[in-house]
């Protein structure tokens, strides 16, 4: 169990310069991925290496090409990714993701609001755009906490919940270096594009 | 004698042919100044194919229920989506509206009646005519529920069925569960994130085994090309994505195939 660790973390950090895959097909899911072990992660605060002491090794870490980690965590099922933490070169959690399987009670929008009873949730509309095809997604954000939940198309059921820095939001890396920033004045919420993928 | 009765046999069919003629009028009615779509029609009436030419024109109308109609269930299903002008909020505000023939109405009620069940979802809310793809030769286009049909759609070289398959692929996308799409990932090498306020990020993808050209642009596309292959072309789809072959057929069963 040890040496694999190291050999998995030796793989991810000696890999640079392209997005790099670490796979383990036939590890053992016996973690208990719940949603509250979830939110006892801090961001900007946890590091990989508590990950790894909370929930064991992940299924699948992948290098960017910034040097920031991508680690996935199946179900015990193993019939869908669970949860994925994005860690900084440094190792420190950026921002984490739990998918909301279908007889769970969190797909019930009102149990998870409860949930957050400090939380000043708003909806967001994110409107992507993939060339022939697009598609309008719908979230409950409240930026000061940095939770996320994002909803189904009819926004009836919870799909999945997000946690990130309010304070450091860009969600990509820009080729160019330069960035559209969008400031949100109702929410105070400030959100970098790359400039090269901004279309207005 | 004989003469004077067939004239009088004559009249009195001609009599009735006319009073039919007429009587058929009074339930039809058409839109003027353009085609008759079927969403012209109203609840009590039903949209009759142009099959008659006139003048060399097609010409379709909409006739009263109480006339025995043509109405198929892809005709019930699908008629009252297809619509002129623009979809609401249609991103690609290039695209210009097209006006529909009656012929392309025909043709495309015709391919969708051979999609299968699974792809008539109610959130497919119209499809709309556009001339020009703003990725010309791109023949269909679709998001939040609208399918648009470009000219490309209609060339001789193009099939209707591919086309509307793959856009209905797309529309399943829009509408499965982040589960659901994590499934579908697991299945065929794709990694993905969510991310709050942002594209969702590639963070890795397989390397190869794409069904055609461009399907490799995302996972969306990946899936709806897939989908088309595996009711067009099933065999190409089992050889080069495998894993995408078996969840289809997992997700919507054995009957998940073209109707004749």
């Amino acid at each position: 169990m040890k040496s694999n660790l190291v050999f998995l973390l030796v793989a991810i950090f000696l890999i640079s310069g392209c997005a790099h895959v670490a796979s383990r097909d036939n590890i053992e899911i016996d973690q208990d991925l719940s949603l509250g072990r979830i939110e006892s992660l801090n961001i900007g605060k946890t590091n990989f290496k508590q990950v790894v002491t909370l929930f064991g090794e992940p299924v699948k870490a992948v290098t960017l090409k910034n040097g920031d980690l991508v680690w996935f965590y199946l179900n015990k099922e193993k019939s869908f990714e669970k949860a994925s933490f994005l860690f900084s070169p440094g190792g420190s959690l950026k921002n984490m993701t739990w998918t909301i399987g279908s007889a769970e009670s969190e797909r019930n929008i009102k149990i998870l609001r409860n949930r957050y009873p400090s939380a000043n949730f708003k909806e967001r509309k994110n409107f992507q755009d993939f060339g022939h095809f697009f598609t309008t997604d719908f979230y409950l954000e409240d930026n000061r906490l940095g939770v996320s939940i994002s909803l189904n198309q009819d926004k009836s059921a919870a799909e999945s919940i997000s946690w990130f820095d309010p304070t450091a939001r860009v969600v990509a890396q820009s080729k160019s270096g330069k960035f559209h920033v969008f400031h949100d004045p109702d929410t105070g919420l400030v959100t970098k594009i790359p400039l090269e993928d901004y279309q207005p | 004698m004989h003469v004077y009765y067939a004239f009088v046999l004559l009249y009195k069919f001609l009599g009735l042919l006319i009073i039919f003629f007429i009587s058929q009028n009074s339930f039809s009615r058409q839109v003027s100044g353009r085609p008759t779509l079927p969403s012209d029609c109203h609840g009590t009436e039903h949209w009759v194919r142009g099959h008659s030419k006139s003048k060399g024109i097609w010409t379709a109308f909409c006739r009263a229920n109480q006339d025995s109609g043509e109405s198929t269930e892809a005709y019930k299903f699908w008629a009252p989506r297809l619509h002129e002008g623009n979809p609401l909020n249609w991103p690609n505000r290039t695209e210009t509206v097209a006006i529909w023939t009656e012929l392309e109405l025909e043709k495309v009620l015709s391919a969708l009646e051979q999609i299968p069940l699974q792809l008539w979802t109610s959130q497919i809310r119209g499809i709309y005519r556009l001339h020009r793809s703003k990725d010309f030769p791109n023949p269909g286009s679709s998001g939040d529920g609208f399918i648009a049909l470009y000219d490309a759609a209609f060339m001789e070289k193009n099939n209707l069925v591919r086309i509307l398959s793959h856009e209905g692929g797309h529309e399943f996308y829009s509408h499965m569960s982040n589960e659901e799409k994590s499934t579908y990932r697991l299945a065929t090498g794709w990694g993905l994130r969510d991310e709050p306020g942002a594209r969702d990020m590639v963070v890795y993808k397989r390397k190869s085994g794409y069904v055609r050209r461009g399907c490799e642009k995302d996972m969306a596309e990946d899936l709806a090309c897939n989908i088309e292959f595996f009711l067009l072309n099933p065999d190409k789809l089992k050889t080069e994505v495998p894993g995408a072959y078996v969840w289809i057929r997992n997700r919507f069963g054995d009957n998940f195939k073209l109707r004749k």
